[in-house]
C-alpha cells in the first residue's frame, strides 16, 4: 500500500512539483499550505512522514517539531 | 505534530540563509534538513531512510515493552491498551478484526487458529483450519479496508476487497467452514447472502463482460479472442495485430476501464458500464481497425490522445516525441510560471523546437531541470544516454551522459552552436 506523507509548503507551484515527485515515488500525499492546515491534516491522517518548509505561514518548521506544538491562540480579556 | 505522533519522521527544507535554524530543527528531532534547490533523488532517499528509521524506533520500543511486561497471554484489557499504542491505523484495524474473529470462530469453528501479525503499516490476520487458509490484509483508505485471499493447500483460489468488517467476517467464516467460493457465488445469485458480493467481484464482472461481448460482437471471437489474466488484479485483453483493448478495474473504481492501445501507446480510455457502447467501440477498434479520428467523429465525447493523429499518419515515434515537448513547454510556462528562469527555459525550448529537435528527442523534467533523451516512452533507465539542462544566472549548466558524464557551462541561455552539436550527438543515439 502507499506510504503516506504530509507536504507543508506555502508556494503552490513548489507544492505541486513536490507532490508530483512523491506521487510518482508511490506516496499518498496530503498537502498543507500553512501551519494551521498542516496540523488539521496531520491530526486527521496521521502520516508517518512530514516534509516541511522551514518557514510556513502561521508556524515555523521548528514549532511543528516541538512536543506541544499547537500554537496557543491568544485569548483576549 | 509530535503531540499527535511522537515518532513522526520530519524532513525540513531550507535555504542557505537559514542553516542555523535548520540545525536547531535536528536537535528537536527532525530526521534531516535538505538545502534548496532540492535534488529529487536525495529527497526520496532521505524520505525512505527517515521512514525506515521511524519503523526501527517503533519496533525497538515495542520489543522493549513486551520484554518489560509480563509474558502471560494478553487479555482483552491488555489488547485494548496495546491498541491505544498502535502506531498506525492498519494495526488497530488488524487487532480489532483479530479479536472479533477469535470471538466469532470460538463458537463456529473452535479448531481454527487466528493470528495477527505485522509491522509498520503492513498488518494482516490469518485464519487457518485444516487445509484452508484465509489471510486478511488491513488497509486504511481512508477508513478500514480488508483485502482477503482465500487459499486451499497453499493455492490461492480467490480474492476480495471489502470495507465491511461484517461481510469480511462472514466470508472468512464460510470459507474455513468448508464452503466453496462457487457456493458463495450461488448463494449470492440467489440473493440470499449479499455479503459475499465482494468475493472475486472483478473476476466475475470481467467474465460477464467477456460473455456479453461475444454475444454483442461475435466477430471479435475470431479477430481478437478475449484473454483473461488473473494475478493480483484481473484484466481482460483483446488483441488484433498492434492494437489492444485492455479491460480492467482501476484502483477502486466500480466501473471497468477500457483502455485502447496502439503499439503499447494509449489512444483513448473509456470508463463505462454501457455494454452497447463498448462493444461498438471494440468492433471499430479491433475488427474494423478504424482510425482514431473516425472514432472521435462518431463519439465526440471521447478524449483522444494528442499522439493519435501521428499514429494515423504513420509517424508514431515522432508523434510521441513532439507531444512530450508540448507537455514540457506547458509545464515550464504554467506550472513553473513563478520560477525566475521560466521564460528563459520556454524560449530555449522554442529555439530547440525550431531547430527540429522536438521530432527526434524526448523532453522531460526533473524538478526544474530539463531532461532530453532518445527514450521512446516516458522515464529513463540507467543505461539510456541523456542530456540535462539547468538555467541560472551562471547561464546554462549542461550535463551529458553518454558513455561517461561530461559537464559544460554555457554563459548564454540560448541554443549555441556548442549546445546544438551536443544535441546532435544525442540525436545520433538509437531509440530505446
Amino acid at each position: 500500500m502507499a506510504r503516506r506523507a504530509v507536504l507543508i509548503v506555502d508556494d503552490p507551484q513548489v507544492r505541486a512539483v513536490l507532490r508530483q515527485i512523491f506521487d510518482t515515488a508511490g506516496y499518498a500525499c496530503e498537502l498543507a499550505a500553512d501551519g494551521r492546515e498542516a496540523l488539521e491534516v496531520f491530526k486527521a491522517r496521521r502520516a508517518p512522514l512530514v516534509v516541511t518548509d522551514l518557514k510556513v505561514p502561521g508556524m515555523t518548521g521548528i514549532e511543528l517539531l516541538r512536543p506541544r506544538c499547537a500554537r496557543s491562540t491568544p485569548t483576549w480579556p | 505534530m509530535r503531540a499527535v505522533d511522537a515518532d513522526v519522521a520530519v524532513i525540513v527544507l531550507t535555504d542557505a540563509a537559514n542553516v542555523k535554524t535548520a540545525i536547531e530543527s535536528l536537535q528537536l528531532g527532525a530526521y534531516a534538513f535538505l538545502m534548496k534547490p532540492i535534488n529529487v533523488d536525495e529527497l526520496l532517499i532521505t524520505a525512505a531512510r527517515a521512514l525506515e528509521r521511524r519503523w526501527l524506533l517503533i519496533e525497538r520500543r515495542q520489543h522493549q515493552q513486551v520484554q518489560e511486561g509480563d509474558r502471560t497471554t494478553l487479555g482483552r484489557a491488555d489488547l485494548a491498551q496495546r491498541d491505544a499504542r498502535a502506531a498506525y491505523c492498519e494495526e488497530e484495524y488488524a487487532r480489532e478484526l483479530h479479536r472479533d474473529l477469535m470471538q466469532c470462530l470460538s463458537q463456529e469453528a473452535a479448531d481454527a487458529t487466528v493470528t495477527c501479525e505485522g509491522a509498520g503499516v503492513h498488518w494482516e490476520c490469518v485464519v487457518r483450519r485444516g487445509e484452508r487458509t484465509c489471510s486478511i490484509a488491513c488497509f486504511d483508505y481512508p477508513r478500514a479496508e480488508y483485502y482477503l485471499s482465500f487459499e486451499n493447500r497453499s493455492q490461492r483460489i480467490g480474492t476480495g476487497r471489502s470495507t465491511s468488517k461484517r461481510d469480511t467476517m462472514a466470508a472468512v467464516t464460510a470459507w474455513v467452514l468448508g464452503s466453496s467460493l462457487e457456493e458463495l457465488y450461488e448463494e449470492l445469485y440467489k440473493g440470499l447472502y449479499k455479503e459475499y458480493a465482494f468475493v472475486d467481484r472483478q473476476l466475475r464482472d470481467l467474465v460477464a463482460i467477456q460473455n456479453e461481448l461475444l454475444v454483442l460482437a461475435p466477430e471479435l471471437g475470431q479477430t481478437a479472442p478475449p484473454m483473461l489474466y488473473r494475478g493480483d488484479h484481473c484484466e481482460l485483453w483483446l488483441q488484433a495485430r498492434e492494437r489492444v483493448c485492455k479491460i480492467s478495474y482501476y484502483g477502486r473504481n466500480p466501473d471497468p476501464d477500457f483502455s485502447f492501445l496502439w503499439d503499447g501507446c494509449e489512444m483513448f480510455r473509456v470508463q463505462t458500464r454501457d455494454t452497447e457502447l463498448f462493444s461498438r467501440l471494440l468492433k471499430r477498434w479491433l475488427h474494423d481497425l478504424a482510425a482514431p479520428t473516425d472514432i472521435k467523429s462518431q463519439h465526440p465525447q471521447i478524449q483522444m490522445s494528442p499522439v493519435a493523429p501521428y499514429y494515423e499518419q504513420g509517424r508514431p515515434v515522432e508523434g510521441e516525441f513532439i507531444c512530450s515537448w508540448d507537455w514540457i513547454g506547458e509545464f515550464y510556462r504554467e506550472e513553473l510560471a513563478h520560477w525566475e528562469w521560466s521564460k528563459h527555459m520556454v524560449e530555449l525550448l522554442a529555439q530547440m523546437r525550431r531547430a527540429g529537435f522536438d521530432r527526434t528527442l524526448r523532453a522531460g523534467q526533473s524538478m526544474y531541470t530539463l531532461m532530453l533523451s532518445r527514450s521512446r516512452r516516458h522515464g529513463l533507465r540507467d543505461e539510456q544516454p541523456f542530456i540535462s539542462i539547468d538555467i541560472s544566472d551562471q547561464g546554462l549548466s549542461v550535463r551529458a551522459f553518454f558513455e561517461e558524464e561530461e559537464r559544460f557551462v554555457y554563459r548564454e541561455a540560448r541554443l549555441t552552436p556548442e549546445l546544438d552539436q551536443l544535441l546532435r550527438k544525442l540525436q545520433a543515439e538509437g531509440i530505446s
